[in-house]
């Protein structure tokens, strides 16, 4: 069952749509609210990033409802914390460390519970490059936790060792080792 | 006390990183569709800012709230019912409440039923293909008379055997695409659907059947759970297309037709009849020609090669053959397809 940030959509609608979290915002805090007045990051601006948070949600908890709970969660963090950014150039580095953060909490949280994970098994309906773009998500998702996170935070959305570490809360030298295991694995399952 | 040495970063090959970098562009713009089609609004047309989706959610809950119960009775295969449900009936069109609808060609359905958005059978095909759970879709199109298919590759797993599926059409006439959607362990009985009527419907599917196979590729193929709304049949003649303004004649068209006759032995062919009209009306069923598209169907008699003869060339072949229908474009004359009974 999803989380219900917004109780009365939950009633009729699919899921909580993210987008939702940043319409309340305005209207709950409208300019200023509980960002101070020398926050320089919008609401759009995080918006704006939401399709990259549920990408990055999906390859760190393979359950599409989790994902899209988690995405939902990194941008209510966001919008609440957004005066802490200094640097816009540096939201979309911490709002995935955010995100990151938050799937260890959600992984320890869920680790109580007895689990099942389908695996996605898909079509390959578009060919031969659609055929590989499947090949190369299995193999990512064939990863440990940890090393996949490392992989996805650093080479697929391309935060430097340094973000990654703070991302992950582990050392540089334990990413760096991470990354060495993952892409080894992944070249084996790419051979 | 020394000084950890900081480990070297793993130099990693640009080719895997290409790859790694398109997987991720991939995913991101995958991403952005799903939260895009979330946002679906009350009026079923996509928006493009889809943070601004909480008004249309709004709406949708206020809907919800005043339609009440007969929101129920119009979705209700949306009860939680699992994958494999079977709704033993069809949806009681009586009881369609008066909500948001979309066109689909000459008939309205609901834009969205139980909250969620309903795809047309067109658009349903990239649902499917993102699909990555058995989440309900909501499929729309148009159901017509069961054609004949032929099936000479049944195949060991029969649910997922084309020919058993329900084949949903786009726009009300036959044609060169239908969605095909798979029964799996679904009982559920669709109406029975009348030559030259087409019955706009939304079916409730979800992919990722249990029952697929893991050495099958059918995750992302459409199962049936049950039809949650169905509108009100109509003559085929109704649903497609009328006249191009500019057409061949009777005569031009006879004569096109008979130019254009395959499997031919000799050159005398008489002509028997000569229809225009819609292609789902005048000509043979499961082809590849669109079902609106205009055509004259002429009936020719004389002498042919049977179709499977192949070379109409060929000595070997009986000519036991004596009529043949001549399918040919109602504007350009340009042949389409012949059929001899």
């Amino acid at each position: 069952m999803p989380r219900n940030i917004i109780g009365h959509l939950v009633l009729v609608g699919p899921r909580p749509i993210a987008g939702d979290i940043v319409e309340d915002a305005r209207r709950d805090h409208p300019v200023g609210g509980n960002a101070s007045p020398a926050s320089i990051v919008t609401a759009d601006d995080i918006a704006s990033l939401a399709p990259e948070l549920l990408a990055v949600a999906r390859y760190l908890i393979r359950n599409d409802s989790e994902a899209r709970d988690l995405a939902q969660a990194a941008l209510e963090i966001g919008l609440r914390k957004r005066d802490q950014v200094r640097d816009p150039a540096r939201l979309r580095a911490w709002l995935i460390a955010i995100e990151t953060r938050e799937a260890f909490r959600l992984r320890r949280r869920m680790a109580r519970f007895v689990a099942f994970e389908p695996r996605v098994h898909e079509l390959a309906t578009g060919g031969q490059a659609h055929e590989r773009s499947i090949i190369v998500r299995e193999a990512i998702a064939g990863l440990s936790t940890r090393v996949r996170t490392a992989v996805v935070l650093h080479h697929l959305v391309g935060l430097t060792v340094e973000e990654t570490a703070a991302a992950m809360s582990v050392e540089e030298n334990t990413v760096k080792s991470q990354l060495r295991v993952g892409l080894s694995s992944l070249r084996e399952a790419l051979r | 006390v020394t000084a950890r040495r900081p480990e070297q970063t793993t130099p990693i090959d640009p080719d895997l990183l290409a790859l790694l970098r398109h997987e991720y562009d991939g995913a991101v713009a995958r991403a952005g569709r799903d939260l895009e089609a979330d946002a679906l609004p009350v009026g079923g047309s996509r928006r493009s800012v889809w943070p601004r989706a909480a008004v249309a959610g709004a709406a949708l809950a206020l809907i919800a709230v005043l339609a009440g119960p007969t929101l129920q009775l119009a979705s209700h295969v949306g009860s939680p019912q699992g994958p494999a449900s079977s709704v033993p009936s069809v949806a009681a069109t009586a009881t369609q409440p008066a909500m948001a609808t979309e066109s689909l060609g000459p008939s309205q359905v609901p834009s969205t039923i139980d909250g969620q958005p309903v795809v047309l059978a067109l658009d349903a095909v990239a649902e499917f293909r993102t699909s990555i759970d058995s989440s309900p879709v909501y499929v729309a199109g148009w159901l017509l008379a069961p054609d004949v298919l032929s099936c000479p590759a049944a195949g060991t797993v029969l649910t997922w055997n084309p020919c058993f599926a329900v084949h949903l059409f786009p726009n009300g006439t036959s044609g060169p695409w239908s969605l095909s959607i798979f029964r799996s362990a679904s009982s559920t009985m669709l109406p029975d659907v009348g030559r030259g009527v087409a019955l706009p419907m939304v079916l409730k599917v979800h992919t990722h059947d249990p029952s697929c196979p893991v050495s099958e590729s059918c995750t992302l193929l459409p199962v049936l759970d049950g039809v949650a709304w169905d509108g009100t049949a109509q003559p085929l003649s109704a649903a497609v297309s009328s006249a191009p303004p500019s057409g061949l004649s009777e005569s031009q068209a006879i004569t096109a037709a008979i130019r254009s006759a395959p499997n031919r032995v000799g050159s005398t062919l008489t002509p028997g009849s000569a229809e225009a009209g819609p292609y789902a009306l005048v000509g043979p069923g499961g082809s590849d020609v669109a079902g609106d598209r205009w055509v004259w169907a002429v009936v020719l008699s004389g002498q042919f090669y049977a179709p499977e003869c192949g070379s109409a060339t060929s000595t070997a072949c009986p000519t036991t053959l004596t009529t043949e229908l001549v399918v040919i474009d109602y504007v350009t004359g340009d042949f389409l397809i012949a059929e001899s009974p």
